[in-house]
């Protein structure tokens, strides 16, 4: 390292390339405080605060993650996502409440039927929209180095199309489509987000094959799962059925014996979502590992090393953190899974920094207010 | 002229290449230079952040949305110049007067916003309800009919029944001038009920028939629902519902404001106001005698639904809108009685009676 002449001060030059080295410093302390902080003003302004609430958050948790020694930045204001909410309620929402309920008075009952239907499909359409537009936002507010993260706009509408494709796909095929379905969203979203001007490569066009090496992992959640409930159902038919002979007339039934009937019911129907979930966290973590591995940019590839396991205790110290303060410290769980998968995120090869530059475009001014509007969490669209 | 400088870390925005630099201050503006670096930023315009649990500054400015400067330590005699200059920045007390007036402003808004769907739309509904011309009215009415239908109940077929039910309403229809045609329906449904469509449909259903005890009482019930009708009442119901909506649309979504949305939705839907109620009682009243009609009904029919209802509703009267039927049959009491008449005789009324007869 030599000095810069003019000043004295020691030249920090670029090397040409850079592996990346994640990290984080994510107080989950302060995140505490900032909760019960949060919630003290979203009751105070009737909820209106919550968009500050969940910037701040934001905030925080980008500053404690640390690649390179050097932590993210999270620009969004609060104001953004207030205005995009306010944009979507009075010129979205509201005009279309008042088109169905002006239908009701003035259309025939079935073409205000069908009306209806129409606004709910365009509503369902739109909310797929979203993902992709929160996503755009997320990224075009977050920066390392002062180079902000991009997400091509102009691709929303498409991306919607393809979404609800995909969700039929899975539908007809009892669900088989979703190991496809995942891997084509990701790689849809990646191959259009860029890092300043350099962009993402996610598997140089290998998408269909990508899918395969998953369903050994889908079969196994997809037959555990249906075992599970097939068990169940039979359990409670039994058990319902037992209940019921013993109740003998069911107009007449002791409230006592409904009420144990319902006990039945929830006793076995809640354990066994919590053993197909399990069953399912190895296709959940081969999922994440896949996609991971085939992401790359420039010459830096990912790894990411999430198993089953941890991704269980993970979920059920989340689960139990929202259960037990009544969802007041779901920023937390928030934090902590985020935290999860940037201990586990490593990287190989080497990116040339000083090749980068700042994309053009500044990326959407307020457009997660329409993912708000719909109740789409930015993290739907895949890792 | 210079002061002494403080070392940072620098991105110009355009490439993530970090630079060491010298900050110094200069005059009105932040000098940042060294290592290929060589930019001003007016102390005016800057910003800071001191990242949480980073214990370092990154500095902003307000023009250049990617640069960044980071500082780990700012001398004492800086600091001091900063807070005075670069007030947006360093003003620790500013900064938090802004974030109590972003709360307070907030705080303020939503408190407009329920207010506005509380006091303002109910004060604004009666107003604009005597704005909507009556032929939009008769359409809106035409509109929900045709739900009723499939919500409530299907008309009861039987023509003799659904002409005496007019004949009564017409007849009262004459004196009203409701500015549209006044028809009757007879409904069948589970439930027994009268009450008012915008548009001038009058609904009532085939259990009410049952539980009324004489013409006299049927036709104090379609006068006062004729009276809704007429004063504007059932839209003026209908605009408070959808202003309420409106006002707290805002809220929505936002979090809280959900249960307090669906508390003003059932405040608001389609009900009528105290003084709504009251309102219609006395002009039913009056039309009753104009048609010189026995408006004797209101009062027999409102005793006895106070004597069933007992004292439940007593209790409730405080937060109901509605006043108790005690109450309102005190007040029809004291009105003075019409004529003797009845729009029906004994022989038609039986009819009615026997085509609403459970089968």
């Amino acid at each position: 390292m030599s000095d810069d002449p003019t000043t004295g001060v020691p030249v920090t030059a670029a090397p040409a390339g850079e592996t990346l080295v994640f990290s984080d410093d994510i107080a989950l302390k302060g995140l505490i405080g900032l909760s019960f902080k949060n919630l003290l003003f979203t009751i105070l302004t009737l909820g209106l605060y919550n968009f500050w609430a969940r910037t701040e958050v934001r905030r925080r948790v980008w500053a404690g993650t640390i690649i390179n020694g050097e932590p993210l930045e999270y620009r969004g204001r609060g104001m953004e996502l207030f205005i995009g909410f306010l944009l979507v309620t009075f010129c979205l929402l509201l005009p279309a409440s008042l088109i169905i309920g002006l239908a009701h008075f003035f259309l025939d009952p079935g073409i205000a039927g069908s009306l209806v239907t129409v606004l709910y499909l365009a509503g369902v359409y739109l909310s797929c929209v979203a993902i992709y537009r929160a996503r755009a936002y997320l990224l075009s507010r977050t920066s390392w180095r002062g180079i902000r993260g991009h997400l091509g706009p102009d691709w929303g509408w498409g991306f919607g199309w393809s979404v609800i494709g995909h969700y039929l796909m899975t539908a007809i095929t009892l669900g088989w489509w979703s190991p496809r379905m995942r891997m084509k969203m990701a790689y849809d979203l990646w191959r259009r987000t860029s890092w300043g001007d350099e962009k993402f490569v996610f598997n140089e066009g290998e998408t269909d094959k990508l899918a395969s090496g998953l369903y050994g992992y889908y079969a196994l959640s997809w037959f555990g799962a249906a075992g599970v409930f097939v068990v169940a159902f039979g359990m409670i038919g039994a058990l319902v059925g037992g209940l019921g002979l013993i109740a003998g007339n069911p107009e007449q039934m002791d409230p006592r014996m409904a009420i144990a009937m319902v006990a039945a019911v929830y006793g076995v129907l809640i354990p066994a979502l919590f053993i197909a979930a399990f069953i399912s966290l190895p296709y959940q973590a081969a999922a994440y590992r896949r996609i991971a591995d085939n992401l790359r940019i420039d010459k830096l590839r990912f790894k990411l090393d999430v198993k089953s396991l941890p991704l269980f205790w993970l979920g059920i110290g989340n689960l139990l953190i929202v259960i037990f303060s009544l969802g007041i410290l779901s920023p937390l769980a928030q934090a902590r899974s985020w935290r999860f998968f940037v201990r586990r995120l490593s990287s190989e090869g080497s990116i040339d920094l000083a090749a980068i530059e700042q994309a053009a475009s500044r990326g959407p001014s307020a457009d997660e207010g329409l993912a708000d509007a719909m109740h789409v969490s930015v993290l739907d669209g895949g890792l | 002229m210079s002061e002494a400088g403080f070392e940072g870390s620098f991105v110009d925005g355009k490439s993530p290449v970090r630079r060491t630099v010298i900050v110094s201050l200069d005059g009105p503006d932040l000098h940042i230079f060294g290592n290929g670096a060589d930019v001003r930023w007016p102390l005016k315009k800057i910003r800071a952040d001191d990242s949480p649990g980073q214990g370092e500054y990154f500095i902003s400015v307000r023009g250049d949305h990617d640069a960044r400067l980071n500082v780990k330590r700012i001398p004492v005699e800086v600091m001091a110049v900063l807070a005075h200059k670069a007030p947006h920045a360093f003003h620790k007390r500013r900064l938090q007067r802004q974030g109590a007036i972003l709360i307070v402003g907030l705080a303020a808004g939503a408190a407009l916003l329920v207010a506005a769907a509380f006091f303002g739309v109910p004060r604004l509904a009666k107003p604009l309800a005597d704005l909507v011309p009556a032929a939009v009215e008769a359409r809106m009415g035409q509109g929900i009919l045709a739900q009723v239908d499939q919500t409530i109940g299907a008309p009861l077929d039987n023509a003799p029944a659904q002409a005496q039910l007019q004949h009564v309403v017409s007849r009262i229809d004459s004196v009203a001038h409701a500015g549209f045609p006044l028809r009757a329906h007879l409904i069948e449904s589970e439930i027994a009920n009268a009450f008012a469509l915008p548009g001038g449909n009058v609904i009532v259903t085939c259990p009410l028939i049952q539980e009324l005890q004489s013409p006299a009482e049927l036709q104090a019930v379609l006068a006062h629902e004729i009276a809704h009708v007429t004063k504007r009442h059932v839209m003026a119901g209908l605009i408070r519902a959808v202003g309420a909506q409106i006002s707290l649309a805002a809220l929505t979504g936002a979090g809280g404001g959900q249960a307090l949305v669906s508390i003003a939705n059932q405040a608001a839907q389609m009900s009528y106001t105290r003084e709504d109620e009251a309102e219609a009682d006395r002009a039913g009243i009056a039309y009753l005698e104009a048609a010189k009609l026995d408006a004797s009904g209101l009062a027999t029919f409102f005793d006895r639904m106070a004597a069933e209802k007992g004292k439940d509703e007593e209790r409730g009267a405080f937060m109901s809108s509605h006043p108790t039927s005690k109450a309102r049959a005190e007040a029809a009491r004291r009105r003075p009685m019409g004529a003797e008449g009845q729009s029906l005789n004994s022989e038609e009324w039986a009819m009615l009676k026997t085509a609403c007869a459970p089968k």
